[in-house]
């Protein structure tokens, strides 16, 4: 029987279509949260009321940050769960290498988190028209109001930047995980660590280094260099890892 | 067809069964014989093992080969394996006979007599 | 053409066990069982040939590259046992969808004449098939895809008798119309042992035979008598095992190499052939003694 020459190129790309089958729930799991987001940033509002003896003015704020926070948290978990044993089991029941498996895994990633940033994008507009549907308020700024282009633009960017961030974290910390299941427990010490010299430590350093960052262009160099590194980093630890071992 | 639980080996009764079959002129001189492929098929057993019959039968003049199209029976085979059969299987086969009707004080005449009845008794089964 | 080369094949695992030292040749286009009592190492070798384990001694090429990480081997090869997983998001009919895009020879319509002939359900995740019904369905998976090199270890647990004798039967057609390299491990060598050429045996992490099968049933004679005569002749004979008295008749398994007049000399003792699965009983037995020993033991202690 002749063998067959196949191109790591084509590889990918079929890894990548079954892993969009094979992990339906991952896309599952993102409308879920983001309904639930969505849920809670249509009830809870910032808002500030006046009154005297004839008006009572209440303001409320619709603001679609509890989406962004559940997706990054999703993002993180999500991008760790793909790590797992299971997952690269599966994958070793078709044709792959351990490097084919992860950079399709690094491509399957990349398309969930653009997806997640438009849907969290998108997201304003559902949540103004529940609370349009549901609240009951009197008066309405326009649709304009959500935003325009050029900052729902500005607003997609920066939310691929932190979710790039976020899932390459999550990669690198599940690789880790599957390398030896004490950095379950070094992990955090490594990371809350410095907390206790000088609290909130973490914090302000992402907040410094990344939030604070002016320019769009810098941060997203900030966050899809972190990325990257974080990344090869993970390919490189788990290239020479085992599958099916005992 | 095959006694699989036999301490004889498949090849070996898969070249006897061939020569049974060559015996009884189910293949002709010059006829093709089945290729080790459907001897498996046939016989649910590896494809190597049903070639070992074969080279037994070739190596024995039973069958020759052409290149590329198979084995074919030889000119002189059923005559070969019935000379063999009268001088390997059917004289040992004797062998054994007298020697178990001297082991039970059976005589000669006697013997002769039982081996005649039996040949009667067939054939009046087969007519 | 030669597919799989092992030449002092180590491979260790932290607990100790794995294969030790396996060195064989598989050539193309031959079924092989593997054979060996549990925990000889059989399961640890496939995987390695199939690329999943990284080799900690020793030599093994694959279609001529180690098979770590190389693409040419997981291209052309496919390793199977009743562990083999898939995502549970996938019916069965996804995922012989699925191997239609991964396997160039893959043959849908067998696969599907095959599932519908074992009746195995086409629309639920492999979790709810039975342990017999999933292995089939990997059995079906190795079949249709005609690998170049396809191992199946332990292919038929958990399957009941007919479907065992069907699974082979399927196995030996498709292989004489296609014939590809074929490894095949089995706790029953009786099962097996007219399906495959080539017997590869392994004890202790180590390749202790490897023949053809044919070969096999003849390497080996018991001998049995008087427990002197049989001493007395086997002494100069390689002697492969001692079996248990019974009674005054003792019996020893020895090679088939020695002389037609050394036969004759042996007299009125009883020489009977030895079964290649009986063969590789004796051949990777712990010691002389067997299970009796176990109940006479803690008898007496």
């Amino acid at each position: 029987m002749s063998l067959a020459t196949v191109s790591t190129g084509n590889l990918i790309r079929q890894q990548i279509i079954y892993k969009c089958y094979a992990m339906a729930d991952l896309w599952r799991s993102l409308v879920v949260i983001q309904l639930i987001a969505i849920f809670f940033s249509a009830i809870g509002s910032g808002g500030m009321s006046t009154s005297d003896d004839m008006f009572s003015l209440s303001i409320s704020s619709f603001s679609n940050d509890a989406v962004f926070m559940f997706t990054v948290f999703w993002i993180l978990v999500s991008s760790a769960l793909i790590t797992s044993k299971g997952y690269r089991y599966e994958d070793f029941s078709y044709v792959t290498t351990r490097m084919i498996s992860q950079v399709s895994n690094g491509i399957l990633l990349l398309i969930t988190v653009l997806t997640a940033s438009l849907f969290t994008v998108m997201s304003n507009y559902v949540i103004y028209m529940a609370v349009y549907l549901f609240r009951d308020i009197e008066f309405y700024p326009g649709l304009a109001s959500v935003g325009a282009p050029g900052e729902l633009l500005l607003t997609f960017l920066a939310m691929t930047g932190y979710l790039l961030l976020a899932s390459a974290v999550g990669y690198f910390f599940g690789v880790l995980i599957q390398i030896s299941k004490y950095f379950i427990a070094i992990v955090p010490i490594m990371i809350f660590g410095p907390t206790m010299v000088r609290p909130l430590f973490i914090y302000e350093f992402g907040y410094d280094f990344y939030a604070q960052e002016p320019s769009v262009f810098l941060f997203l160099v900030k966050t899809i260099g972190t990325a990257l590194v974080l990344y090869v980093c993970g390919v490189a630890l788990m290239n020479r890892k085992e599958v099916r071992e005992i | 067809m095959l006694n699989h639980d036999s301490s004889k080996p498949i090849y070996i009764q898969i070249a006897e069964w061939l020569e049974t079959e060559i015996l009884h002129e189910r293949f002709k001189p010059h006829e093709k014989m089945f290729s080790q492929y459907q001897l498996a098929d046939q016989f649910n057993i590896n494809p190597a093992t049903a070639a070992k019959g074969l080279t037994i039968l070739a190596d024995a003049g039973i069958l020759y080969k052409k290149r590329g199209l198979g084995m074919f029976v030889t000119e002189e085979a059923a005559e070969q394996i019935r000379h063999r059969r009268i001088n390997e299987t059917l004289s040992a086969l004797i062998s054994d006979v007298v020697a178990e009707a001297e082991h039970l004080n059976v005589k000669e005449q006697d013997l002769i007599h039982m081996i005649q009845l039996e040949q009667s008794r067939r054939k009046g089964e087969s007519s | 053409m030669t597919v799989i080369e092992c030449s002092h094949l180590e491979k260790r695992y932290s607990g100790g066990a794995g294969v030790k030292d396996a060195d064989f040749t598989i050539q193309e286009n031959t079924i092989t069982g593997i054979v060996g009592r549990n925990g000889s190492g059989k399961t640890t070798l496939m995987k390695t040939i199939a690329g999943y384990l990284k080799v900690t001694g020793g030599e093994i090429s694959v279609f001529g590259e180690n098979p770590f990480n190389s693409l040419k081997v997981s291209a052309n090869s496919m390793y199977l046992d009743e562990y083999t997983m898939f995502s549970n998001a996938l019916t069965t009919k996804d995922i012989l969808h699925h191997h239609s895009r991964f396997y160039p020879n893959w043959d849908a319509q067998l696969a599907q004449r095959l599932a519908d002939y074992f009746s195995i359900p086409m629309r639920v995740g492999t979790d709810y098939l039975s342990k017999g019904q999933k292995n089939t369905f990997y059995g079906i998976l190795g079949l249709a895809a005609r690998c170049p090199l396809t191992i199946f270890d332990e292919p038929t647990t958990g399957m009941d008798a007919s479907v065992r004798k069907d699974f082979y039967r399927a196995l030996l057609k498709d292989y004489l119309a296609h014939p590809r390299t074929i490894l095949i491990s089995s706790h029953h060598l009786d099962e097996i042992d007219e399906l495959i050429e080539d017997l590869l045996l392994i004890d202790g992490g180590r390749t202790v035979l490897h023949l053809p099968i044919e070969g096999v049933k003849e390497y080996a004679m018991a001998v049995s008598g008087p427990a002197g005569e049989v001493k007395n002749w086997s002494a100069q004979q390689d002697v492969i095992a001692h079996l248990e008295d019974q009674g005054s008749i003792s019996t020893v398994i020895v090679k088939n190499h020695f002389t037609a007049a050394e036969k004759a000399a042996a007299g009125g003792l009883r020489f009977t052939p030895v079964s290649a699965s009986d063969l590789c009983v004796y051949l990777t037995r712990r010691n002389i003694g067997g299970i009796d020993d176990v109940f006479s033991n803690s008898q007496h202690g």
